[in-house]
This record gives structure tokens, sequence and C-alpha cells, in this order.
């Protein structure tokens, strides 16, 4: 009796050990590799990913070459020193030079305890940060050294963030040049940006203003595209 | 007797093993095609290729600009021609000029909230438009969005840009009008005037 039990045993681990086996090493069945879509997905990622950072690095050479060959004009003519001089001001204010000036430096950032909805940044505590400090008198803007311009945006994309298309990653330091004292002011305000402070508060996500008298503020990488709108006089 | 333990102990192993793999296998396989993970993939490949589409743009643009450069080193007359493009443009984008073209128009039935309009406005810039008007009011790089542009009745936004990529993507299914409530319409127009930024 206690033979045939064995028996038994032996058989049904015999069995379980050939399943197992079999299922391991079977060959490759005649459906497709339910894997291959994401591998297919995430090297589609990579491939657009080098193809971006390439993109970027040209359009850096395009504008340093195009800043040399303005540079090279002929400053003695009259009727074109005053195009250079209006240029030259527009370019300024829109955003495509380096400034420097006084101003706050901004920290936003996840908080270090447990992350949550309410303990991390989102894009769009960003936006509304943005937001407010223009409406503060801010005369120029970046984050994480992204220039913030007439055609910024601030996007989302899984966990990263992306400004002028270019993922920044917490913490983000914001640096505003501009009315100090206002600044400060405005930004410290709890009825101002409610729902960060409420966050700040009971949520620890970092919100710090700091004084800063010389802010350095990098241009904008890349350039304007009009495609439609015409001047009419 | 001792061997055939040894024998007992080593099966249960090669079973335990076994099961572990094909457990760990079949995980894995589910988690890596999970509808979640392609889905966060197929979003990431998407966005990726708009934003490279707009790379291009701007590449093609400053690379058109260097060219009309280069060539005008041998004329002062182009030189000055191509920098008056780039005011042109430059004015265009600040709001220095009346301008006009083709666009849509979105105009809410009732109020939305200013966060909303944050969110509306970024996503506008996101797909790329040349130029942005909120209840007549020009939108430019430091104009803030205010309580008082959606505490107005009739809200209304025109923008200068590609009407049908416009209309598509601010429509769409789950889109940004769609999140902030079926309270607006949006009209085509072959021509938007909008004056430029009150001094």
């Amino acid at each position: 009796m206690f033979k045939i039990q064995i028996v038994i045993l032996l058989l049904i681990v015999g069995l379980a050990i050939g399943f197992l086996l079999t299922m391991q090493f079977r060959t490759p069945p005649r459906t497709s590799n339910p894997v291959a879509p994401v591998t297919a997905l995430n090297d589609s990622v990579e491939f657009l990913s080098k193809e971006k950072s390439k993109l970027q690095d040209s359009i850096v050479k395009l504008k340093t070459q195009i800043n040399e060959l303005n540079k090279n004009s002929n400053i003695g003519k009259t009727s074109s020193q005053d195009l250079i001089g209006e240029l030259e001001s527009s370019r300024i204010e829109a955003g495509l030079t380096q400034v420097e000036g006084k101003g706050v430096v901004i920290t936003l950032a996840d908080s270090e305890g447990e992350p949550t909805t309410d303990s991390i940044v989102h894009a769009a505590d960003l936006r509304d940060l943005v937001n407010q400090l223009w409406q503060s008198g801010a005369e120029n803007i970046s984050i994480n050294d992204q220039r913030i311009v007439a055609s910024s945006s601030i996007d989302s994309i899984i966990n990263t963030l992306l400004i002028n298309n270019i993922r920044i990653t917490n913490p983000f330091a914001i640096s505003v040049i501009g009315d100090q004292k206002k600044l400060e002011k405005e930004l410290n305000d709890e009825t101002i940006l409610q729902d960060i402070h409420r966050r700040k508060k009971t949520s620890g996500l970092i919100f710090n203003i700091e004084s800063a008298r010389s802010i350095t503020i990098p241009e904008y990488i890349g350039g304007y595209v009009i495609n439609f709108a015409r001047i009419i006089e | 007797m001792i061997n055939k333990y040894y024998s007992y102990i080593l099966i249960a192993i090669l079973i335990g093993f076994l099961a572990t793999q094909q457990f760990k296998l079949k995980f894995k396989v589910n988690e890596a095609t999970s509808n979640k993970s392609i889905s966060q993939i197929s979003n990431e490949v998407e966005q990726n290729i708009k934003m490279n589409a707009k790379l291009r743009d701007e590449h093609a643009s400053l690379e058109q600009q260097r060219t009309s450069l280069e060539k005008a080193q041998l004329s002062t007359f182009e030189k000055e021609q191509s920098q008056k493009d780039e005011s042109t443009k430059l004015n265009i984008i600040l709001g220095k000029t009346k301008v006009s073209g083709p666009g849509i128009a979105i105009k809410f039935t009732s109020q939305i909230q200013l966060a909303q309009l944050v969110d509306l406005v970024n996503t506008i810039r996101n797909i790329g438009v040349d130029a942005i008007v909120i209840n007549e009011q020009r939108i430019v790089i430091k104009t803030p969005l205010t309580q008082e542009m959606v505490s107005s009745d009739g809200l209304e936004i025109k923008i200068i840009g590609d009407k049908e990529v416009l209309q598509d993507s601010l429509e769409r299914t789950g889109g940004i009008l769609g999140q902030i409530g079926r309270n607006s319409e949006i009209s085509k127009h072959d021509e938007i005037v909008m004056e430029p930024v009150k001094k």
C-alpha cells in the first residue's frame, strides 16, 4: 500500500516536471510575439529622441551662424543702422538674447516625503506660476534654463515635464528678472497661488522664493515660425 | 534511504525553480503588454512625433534665414531685406503691428475658470500659432491671463494659424475643450484681423 502511494506520488511529480519543462522549452508558438509591439514602440521612442537631439544641436549651430552673419553687417550706413537697432531691440524683447538683472529665484520641487498627487509638482503648477509672474510684472522668466517666450508651452508626458519641447525634471528653478519687492510680496501672498501655498503647508510641496542681485536668463534656443499672419497697414 | 530523500529534495527544488520561472515570465510579459504600458509609450511616441515636426519647421526656417544672410553677404540690399523680414516676423510675435490671416474663433457660452483659460492658451501655443487675441486683446509674451477675462460674459478667443489643425486638435475627444466642458463653439475663418497690443 505504501509502495503504491510512493509510485503515485512519483508519477504526479514526474508529470509536473514534464509539464513545466515543456512550458519552459516549448518551441515558439506560431502566434506573434506579444512583446514585439512594445519593443517596436520603444525603438520608435529611441529613434525619435535621437532625431530630436540632432535637430536641437543643429538649431543651436544655425543660430550662432546667423548671429555672426548679422554682426558682420555694415553699420556705417544710417538706414541699416536704424534697422539693426530696431531688430536688436526686438530680439531682446522676443527672448532671443541672454539677459541679466535683479530679480528672484523660485524653487518649486516635489516634497521629500511620500509622493502623492498634492506633494509633487505638476505642469499646471508651473503654468499658473508663470501666469502669475507676468501679472506681477516679471520682465523675463526661465525654468531650468528654458527661456519662456511667446511660443512656449509647459506640458507633461508620462512622468516628466516639457518646456519648449525640452524635458525638464524636478527640482524646478524659476529665474525671474523684475521688481524684487513686488515679486516677493505677491508670491508670498497666500491669497494668490492658493493651491501651491495650501499644498506647501499640508503636503510638504517645496516652494521657496529668494531675491538675487544678479540673475542670468539664457536666450531661447529655437526660432519663430510665422506661416499665416501678415502685417496689414 | 538517504539517497531517496536527496532525490525528493532535488526534484522539489527543480519543480520550484521551473514554476517560479514560468510565473515570472508570464508576469513580465503581462506587465510589458499591459494596456497601460502600451498606451503610455504610444502617447510618448505621438508627442515626440509632434515635437520633432515643430523642430523641423524651426530648423527649416533658420536654414532659410542663414542662406539668405549668406547670399546677402555679397549684397547689402539683400542683407537689409533679410533683416527686414526678421524684423517683420518679430513684430508679429511681439504684437507690435496689426495683422490678419486665416484661423479660428472659439466662443464660450458660459463662464470658465482662470486655470482652464491658462491651460487652453498653453494648448494653443503647443499646437503652434501665429497670433492670439482674447476678447479683442492681443496676447503676447508677457500678457497675463486675468480673472477679468474669464469673468466677462461671452469669452471669445481668436487665433491666426492652421484652422484645420487647430479645430481638430482642440475638439478631439478628451482634448482640452472637452475637459473644460461642452460650452464652446469653434468657427473657422479665412481672415481674422487683430489689432496690435495697446500701449
